[in-house]
């Protein structure tokens, strides 16, 4: 088969399916009457007419940068307490069970201790998202750092390499796929967790505004919210998967032993 | 213990989890009973959980948070052990667990089923795949306020959605583990002219059980935190709504004291499966003794 066709047949099995169930939903709603399942049509119009343009950059922007702070804000805070555990088997095991313990708490409930601490807007966003984030990033750097083959820290011996040395130019590089994993599931509870914080305690944002259109019973426009942060998601996945090809081009890179 | 999660899901292989749950805990279970425990390792440990109550206290008594909103851990620590043994809490535990069990079985069986047939069939595992991954990618708590008004705040409402939140890990799970039957092992059996069914349940079945239960594992916390969302946003009665309770009427103390619980809750919660894990999969080479 010819490459052109071999791409079409693989485009055509993933997407059958997606357009199959479209085509359904089209269909089965058109006549809808119903107010929480409105017709399709009446959906995507909402969609348009709300984030294309109008909420864009009143809602969809902020969001998306409560949500880049928060990350970044994780993985400060995940690699810098991941690293020195991930090092140390003992201090590891010593946290183990705290971490655990931790994580195990659902952070949508730390929205309720913070509207009293921090208040109604963006810190409070802020900060729920960082609470959740951290974990997938903090437990990975762990993983990662331990994982790091004995023969580098064999070399890091052999040249008297500086704690500073070792950990920006060898470690840290080491453990990027590990790292880079928790980061791709912390982006996704991010977006998971800005619905939950912006949905309480925000005063904009996509969660705000799917809160809004709920206590008015606006059924498309909330269809189109949900629409809205499984575009937000989607973004999120590309972005990342642009800046993971970059960080860890050199993973599969050194093919000269294969 | 993570599951890092790509976009081709990579799974904890049986061998990675059992390094983990081995070397990352002080008490070490044998053949189901514990050996003698690391005593030092498990001292550490308890050093740690009392520097964080003291941090906590700390910060209350400097004042580093405001003492009104953030109160001692003693105070916690008290109404923690106050409002245990109330019918109130038990309730709301009850609410809570019921809706995990509900959700948790219904997606672990339309999950494992859909997926075993998904998994054994390469034109289905593609067509799905991007399926699977967009409905995985719309967040549960949005779909929250769109099935609230659709079903309320009851019981079938939490299940719902705690079904959606948990179907997608355990089939996306069985279905890399189906995939995954070892190509020896699965040409012995149509050499052996197994009948279909044979080869399903009695090959390919056990091969995935590995990655299913790992799936199962993480779902079960995503259902805990999808049930506790439905009640804390939503309404619906368990534990996360009996924190707003509390914390509407001021009971801040106890506010602090129910988040701890429901991490006790959870922790409890994963204990439980790595244990029903571990007795399914005994026969695993994974899990026999080092």
């Amino acid at each position: 088969m010819s490459r052109t066709g071999a791409l079409a047949k693989s485009a055509f099995v993933s997407l059958w399916l997606p357009t199959l169930c479209i085509g359904a939903w089209w269909l089965l709603s058109a006549g809808s009457t119903s107010s929480v399942f409105p017709p399709l049509s009446e959906i995507l119009l909402a969609f348009k007419d709300d984030w294309l343009f109008a909420h864009f950059t009143s809602d969809f922007l902020p969001s998306a940068r409560v949500a880049l702070e928060a990350l970044v804000i994780s993985l400060v805070v995940g690699v810098g307490l991941g690293t020195p555990l991930g090092s140390n088997a003992t201090a590891e095991r010593a946290f183990r069970p705290l971490l655990d313990f931790l994580r195990a708490i659902p952070k949508v409930l730390l929205i309720s201790p913070a509207l009293l601490i921090i208040g109604i807007g963006e810190n409070l966003s802020l900060f729920v998202l960082v609470a959740g984030a951290v974990w997938p990033i903090l437990l990975a750097t762990i993983d990662g750092v331990r994982g790091i083959a004995p023969n580098l820290h064999d070399l890091r011996r052999v040249y008297r390499l500086s704690r500073r040395d070792w950990f920006t130019r060898v470690a840290l590089r080491a453990a990027s796929p590990q790292i880079m994993a928790g980061t791709r599931t912390s982006l996704s509870l991010l977006v998971v967790l800005l619905v939950d914080a912006e949905a309480v305690g925000a005063t904009r944002g996509i969660g705000f505004q799917i809160r809004q259109d709920a206590d008015g019973f606006q059924f498309a426009q909330v269809w189109a919210a949900l629409f809205a942060f499984g575009l937000l998601g989607y973004i999120f996945n590309r972005l990342f998967r642009l800046v993971e090809a970059r960080v860890l081009g050199w993973v599969n890179g050194q093919g000269a032993t294969r | 213990m993570t599951v890092t999660r790509t976009d081709t899901p990579e799974p904890d292989t049986p061998l990675t989890l059992r390094g983990k749950l081995l070397s990352s805990s002080g008490l070490v279970l044998c053949r189901g009973h514990l050996r003698s425990p690391d005593w030092s390792v498990l001292g550490l440990q308890l050093l740690v959980f009392l520097g964080f109550a003291l941090l906590w206290e700390a910060t209350n008594r400097l004042a580093l948070l405001n003492p009104d909103n953030f109160p001692s851990f003693v105070m916690v620590a008290k109404r923690f052990f106050e409002l245990l043994p109330t019918s109130q809490t038990w309730t709301a535990v009850a609410s809570t667990l019921a809706g995990w069990a509900l959700g948790l079985t219904l997606s672990s069986v339309v999950g494992i089923s859909l997926g075993i047939v998904i998994g054994a069939n390469r034109f289905l595992s593609q067509s799905t795949r991007f399926m699977l991954d967009v409905l995985r990618s719309l967040p549960a708590p949005a779909l929250l306020f769109i099935l609230i008004l659709a079903l309320g705040t009851g019981l079938t409402m939490k299940s719902s959605l705690i079904f959606y939140a948990a179907v997608f890990p355990i089939m996306i799970q069985t279905i890399y583990g189906v995939g995954s039957v070892d190509s020896v092992v699965a040409d012995l059996a149509r050499t052996y002219r197994l009948s279909k069914a044979d080869q399903s349940f009695r090959v390919r079945l056990p091969s995935a059980l590995p990655f299913i239960m790992t799936g199962v594992r993480v779902s079960a916390s995503i259902a805990l935190v999808v049930g506790v969302v439905t009640e804390f946003l939503g309404g619906s009665p368990g534990l996360g709504r009996l924190v707003t309770d509390v914390r509407r009427v001021g009971d801040y103390g106890g506010m602090y004291a129910l988040i701890l619980l429901v991490g006790l809750v959870g922790v409890f919660i994963n204990v439980l499966i790595i244990m029903v894990e571990r007795r399914l999969l005994r026969w695993h080479p994974s899990h026999r003794r080092p």
